[in-house]
């Protein structure tokens, strides 16, 4: 599985977010909206929106799931934790 | 955590929006619905919440204390933002830059320098405009004013009114209707400037409040429409949607309370009975009307005459000129060449009457010295007993 997180570097969300999966040691690449027009774009097309964090699982793949804020009940089930 | 509604500001259209800020993410950027342009959160914000709208989003709220380590990577992040920004993106606007008192003010537009536009102290409506006002008779009012303490008469019809400065000094703005007609009554307690306004522009009737801002140590209205910002002084919207518009001066005497009581015993009073706890009695300005001291700066110190220095003045198509009102109650007529125009002034019982050329008889208002010349530098005529 692989991880994605769109975020920001001033977002409180975001940062609860990735001390969550650092906590349960996931790896995951991040992309700062705040700095690339490309991963806001990108992340546009995930989310449909301007919400950070966004969080992609398999981007790409037909088992791709994207989720939107900061839900660690969502993160759990998904991430099987 | 329930969402949260805040009204948001459009910073390149002005169009107000509500939406829910959420409560589980953070939104740096927005697609104005109504120009459809992106916002992006200034520098340092989390969201376009915190930016531009009358909420500080729950994450702010709750004072949100990252770790130092994320703080120098914050610090990092924010000079990376500074240099791209510096070269990709227009400055961010001040639109909001007035949002930390309390006003929606479209800053966009504006004809005076903004940073001259200063926090007086209160925030907006920290000095409370009289809405609702009652008034008194005269009879019941005398023993509630010291006989030599002034005032602003208004006489529309066969209605008078009697606006005590005591009480004004308090409130600044009195949102008035007499005899159908929609009056604006201020005081600012800086710059001693008496005026009285038609509330009507462009046939809408606007209702005012303070904003707790100062332009040249005078007070700045508000409409409660579009939330612009009106110099007292100049009767003239100077930033927001409305910059520009003028209102219209009405006629008005500034009395003592003994003299209205002998002249006008009919006059109705504001009354005390403010819905406002305050101590009408005391003035919070001390001897300010007297001593050398004006508390904000200002660009134009004329020194002609002493800046607290009382003028009567009056506004022709090309001039504003200016009376000594000292001189002007001794010597009882003056004269005044106001370019094409010669204005003829004339004080009977300390109420003032001017006139033109064509014998209309002009409204006029009061105001220091310091307060009118600074704005009067070109097109002002001062009149001064020979």
């Amino acid at each position: 599985m692989t991880i994605d997180i769109y975020s920001t570097p001033t977002c409180g969300f975001c940062k609860s977010l990735k001390e969550f999966l650092k906590s349960a040691k996931i790896d995951y690449a991040e992309h700062n909206v705040a700095l690339s027009d490309k991963d806001l774009t990108q992340m546009q097309s995930f989310s449909g929106g301007f919400q950070v964090p966004v969080i992609v699982l398999n981007k790409g793949t037909k088992e791709q799931v994207v989720q939107t804020g900061f839900d660690p009940q969502w993160l759990r089930k998904n991430l099987s934790l | 955590m329930p969402n949260v509604p805040a009204t948001l500001i459009c910073p390149f259209c002005s169009s107000h929006q509500t939406e829910n800020i959420p409560d589980n993410a953070c939104m740096p950027f927005y697609k104005c619905k109504n120009c459809g342009k992106v916002i992006r959160a200034k520098k340092g914000d989390c969201c376009v919440f915190c930016s531009y709208s009358n909420t500080v989003c729950p994450l702010k709220q709750s004072g949100h204390k990252p770790k130092l380590w994320f703080v120098g990577f914050v610090i990092l992040g924010f000079i990376a933002l500074l240099v791209f920004f510096s070269r990709n993106v227009n400055q961010p606007p001040l639109e909001t830059m007035f949002l930390n008192s309390g006003l929606y003010t479209n800053t966009f537009i504006h004809s005076i320098p903004l940073e001259l536009v200063l926090d007086g102290g209160p925030r907006k409506d920290g000095i409370p405009a009289l809405n609702h006002p009652k008034f008194t008779t005269l009879a019941a009012a005398l023993s509630e004013f010291p006989e030599q303490g002034f005032g602003i008469l208004v006489q529309i019809g066969s209605t008078v009114r009697y606006y005590p400065f005591s009480i004004l000094t308090y409130h600044e703005i009195v949102n008035d209707t007499i005899e159908g007609q929609p009056v604006l009554i201020t005081f600012c307690p800086l710059c001693g400037s008496a005026i009285v306004f038609d509330s009507r522009v462009d046939s809408e009737t606007l209702g005012f409040g303070v904003s707790g801002k100062l332009y040249e140590s005078n007070l700045l209205m508000y409409d409660k429409t579009s939330e612009s910002l009106w110099s007292q002084i100049l009767g003239e919207a100077v930033v927001g949607d409305k910059t520009g518009k003028k209102l219209t001066v009405l006629l008005s005497q500034m009395l003592t309370f003994a003299e209205v009581a002998q002249k006008y015993p009919q006059a109705e009073v504001l009354s005390k009975e403010t819905g406002f706890s305050r101590n009408y009695d005391i003035s919070p300005y001390g001897d300010y009307d007297e001593n050398d001291e004006i508390y904000f700066p200002i660009s134009v110190q004329d020194q002609r005459f002493h800046p607290k220095e009382l003028m009567y003045i009056v506004n022709t198509n090309e001039h504003s000129v200016a009376f000594k009102l000292n001189d002007l109650m001794q010597l009882k007529k003056a004269e005044a060449i106001a370019g094409s125009d010669i204005l003829i002034a004339e004080s009977e019982d300390s109420e003032i009457v001017v006139r033109n050329s064509k014998n209309e008889r002009l409204p006029g208002y009061y105001a220091m010295w310091f307060s009118w010349s600074i704005h009067h530098q070109k097109d002002g005529i001062v009149w001064q007993s020979p």
